[in-house]
């Protein structure tokens, strides 16, 4: 018997060996599979938060550990995401979907999915209306085409149509509640107009646009079109494509030219235009994939276009809705969004590029629900923007 | 010597495991957690010496009352069962599978050895009553449809009758090999869908594989070194303080952790085996044999599960929903292995005066 037991010991030592070698070759090859990198960079919030992981990657990417950690302290409890992306290269340097997915409760194992935690990356994936944040890519569109209107803006509003509601100004409502009286903005030109966010004006100017330039504009962008941020051997992970919808005619561009209406946007793609506006009108393709070189994506605006839209959402922050954005010492420009949604508060934007002078982060915030554009999602952003300055990114 | 060796590397391993589910939870133990460690511990000591010294063919002589405790747990089990988060439990949360196992291999040691005809070797009658029993008990197994407990009582089995001879044993081993083989070729069910995931666990990444695969991101993220204690994000992993505690500690102590971990397990092992290897030169006594089984078994029974678990977690075997002994989260697994160490501590003692 002695010879037989000595046989078993030997099993189970090779048992054991044979064990760590497949520990091992996990680590060899798991990381490096296709699927694995995409299934990581879908559902496994680490990803990002863990440049260990990151690296070991056949692609490693681009996100910032800090950053990353510091997006998700911000939006704790909160549902929405934060992007942050650099304009001249299109990498992606923060990239947050809140609330990430728990991944210990898994619909498998618990047969539903629970506290409204999802799987999806909202950043990515997520459709909301834009509201004032697609006047940044409307104002752009404009000047691209040409167009510096100056429209009249009554505090009663603008109407498209005689059938549909007028559209008004957030002044009005909130001067309504106060029980004070509001003049309305007056006649404004473009760049005032966007440093106050006024929908009567950019409501009249989706009308000017018109239906031709509107749909050339959105076409320019490739705002319909999913963007590939990372592939790696046939797997992609892609954010999706706006819903925007085509063959309107002149008064039903009204609701669109705020950013309201049948307008559905991922965060990525009002990432991507308020982009291509801090670099000179070029779109450069997103990527999370520290290899790969910048493409460039589209060409939506002009150079003079952007440069003037850009200087437009300096005045947003230093004197207009954005004010508490203005950081010293950088010269943020932003955009506020405050998106009315069929149900419940309004989505909470905030879209910004800092320094002026030489961008080099866009940062998005979106916080469903979030009410006011300043409210929310605007700190974030402010808190973004600082600890990318800790990190050197606006170097 | 190897008494104190194997002593040691228990408590290292009860104790080191002890602690890393207090890292777990993060949150210091209450008294009922503390419990099935203080019990274990207490029994362990007590197995230990009580038995010593001869005293374990007092155990091994009545093997079948033996048989008879790993059927009627089964019973109670089938009987009184509730399913949770998808393995059964008695009334309490006990989950008695360590104990039949620990109840099969006393039967099967104590009834090998008793089952040798007069020239010294097994006869076939013998071996057919013992697959006829153990087919018995299987049944009650397959009823409560825990496929893991059938799969470490076939291999615990099969390794004990290799061990103890060349002839019908070894026939007998192969022939419970060679029927499992139908079984995993041709699964249904609930292992079938466990096989596909195996193969590939991108195939339901967000439900089935899920696991699998957030464990081995947990390994990958873990690397040679790990992350370091309490660094890592563990709770990533579903069910990480029971089933998938491997990925934990290789996502905080890296490969090399991992290695000392299972290295330390080869070694208590291996030392449990050690009374079989120093046994007298002359044809072995009933007792003498039996405790040899009893410890070839423990060591399978042991190391099958060890396998089992941690080639799971590594998807190089499906899963089969078996804790990690000692170290993963469980109570009644803790004490049943405990008392089945301090059982094997206890075994093949000098007997004294009273040698043959």
């Amino acid at each position: 018997m002695r010879a037989r037991i000595a046989i078993l010991a030997g099993v189970v030592t090779l048992a054991t060996l044979g064990l760590l070698l497949v520990h091992a070759r996990h680590l060899f090859t798991t990381g490096r599979d296709a699927r694995f990198v995409g299934f990581l960079c879908r559902h496994d919030r680490r990803v990002p938060t863990d440049t260990r992981l990151a690296a070991r990657f056949a692609a490693r990417l681009t996100v910032r550990d800090a950053l990353q950690k510091k997006a998700w302290e911000l939006m704790k409890g909160r549902k929405g995401c934060v992007l942050a992306i650099e304009p001249a290269t299109g990498r992606i340097r923060a990239m947050v979907s809140s609330p990430g997915p728990d991944p210990s409760t898994v619909r498998g194992l618990v047969g539903g999915i629970i506290g409204g935690a999802s799987y999806f990356n909202r950043a990515l994936e997520g459709l909301y209306p834009p509201g004032s944040t697609f006047k940044v890519f409307m104002a752009a569109a404009a000047l691209s085409a040409g167009m510096e209107p100056i429209y009249d803006c009554p505090a009663a509003g603008y109407r498209a149509a005689r059938a549909t509601p007028p559209i008004r100004d957030a002044e009005a409502a909130a001067a309504r509640r106060a029980g004070r009286v509001w003049r309305g903005f007056g006649r404004l030109g473009l760049g005032e107009a966007l440093a106050h966010s006024s929908n009567v004006y950019f409501a009249q100017l989706g009308v000017g646009l018109g239906p031709e330039r509107f749909e050339s504009a959105v076409r320019a962008m490739r705002l319909r079109d999913p963007v590939m941020v990372l592939e790696e051997d046939g797997i992609g992970v892609a954010g999706a494509g706006g819903g925007v919808p085509d063959g309107l005619k002149a008064p039903e561009l009204a609701p669109l030219g705020i950013g309201q209406g049948e307008l559905l946007l991922t965060p990525l793609s009002v990432a991507m235009f308020t982009a291509a506006v801090a670099n000179d009108g070029a779109a450069v393709r997103p990527t999370l994939s520290a290899d790969a070189k910048p493409t460039l994506y589209a060409r939506p605006f002009t150079m003079e276009a952007a440069q003037r839209v850009k200087r437009m959402m300096r005045a947003a922050v230093s004197s207009g809705t954005g004010r508490r954005c203005d950081i010293a010492g950088m010269d943020v420009c932003g955009k506020t969004g405050t998106a009315q949604t069929d149900s419940g508060a309004d989505h909470s934007w905030f879209t910004c590029l800092a320094p002026m002078g030489r961008p080099r982060l866009v940062v998005t915030v979106l916080v469903e629900h979030g009410g006011f554009g300043a409210d929310a999602a605007l700190p974030i952003a402010r808190a973004m923007l600082l600890e990318a300055r800790k990190e050197g990114l606006l170097q | 010597m190897r008494r104190a060796a194997f002593t040691v590397g228990v408590l290292l391993l009860t104790l080191g495991g002890f602690l890393y589910q207090i890292r777990l939870a993060g949150a210091l133990p209450t008294m009922r957690e503390v419990m099935p460690l203080a019990i274990g511990l207490a029994l362990f000591a007590v197995a230990s010496v009580a038995f010593a010294g001869g005293r374990m063919r007092f155990v091994l002589s009545r093997p079948w009352m033996h048989y008879a405790m790993a059927i009627g747990l089964l019973a109670a089990l089938v009987v009184f069962g509730r399913r949770y988060r998808g393995g059964l439990y008695l009334p309490g949360l006990v989950n008695p599978s360590e104990f039949v196992k620990l109840f099969v291999v006393l039967f099967t040691a104590g009834y090998l050895a008793r089952a040798r005809n007069e020239d010294g070797r097994l006869s076939f009658r013998s071996i057919c009553m013992l697959v006829l029993c153990l087919g018995v008990l299987a049944a009650l197994v397959a009823v409560v449809r825990d496929f893991g407990l059938l799969a470490q009582i076939g291999i615990t089995v099969v390794a004990m009758l290799f061990a103890s001879s060349w002839g019908w044993g070894l026939a007998g081993a192969t022939a419970a090999l060679a029927a499992a083989v139908p079984v995993a070729a041709f699964p249904s069910g609930h292992l079938a869908v466990r096989m596909a995931v195996w193969r590939d666990p991108f195939s339901d990444a967000t439900g089935a594989g899920w696991q699998t695969l957030q464990g081995l991101a947990a390994l990958v993220s873990g690397g040679w070194l790990g992350k370091g204690m309490g660094m890592g994000e563990v709770h990533a992993v579903p069910i990480v303080s029971s089933d998938f505690i491997y990925v934990a500690l290789a996502e905080e102590l890296g490969f090399t952790g991992c290695a000392l971990m299972l290295a330390l397990w080869t070694a208590v092992l291996l030392l449990a085996l050690w009374p079989a290897t120093t046994a007298a030169d002359a044809p072995p006594s009933m007792e003498a044999e039996a405790e040899e089984l009893l410890s070839a078994g423990l060591v399978a029974s042991l190391a099958c599960q060890l396998v089992l678990n941690v080639g799971g977690v590594l998807n190089a075997l499906p899963m089969t929903g078996i804790t990690l002994p000692l170290l993963s989260h469980g109570g009644s697994s803790l004490i049943a292995v405990l008392i089945a160490c301090g059982l094997q501590n206890a075994n093949g003692g000098r007997r004294g005066a009273r040698d043959r």
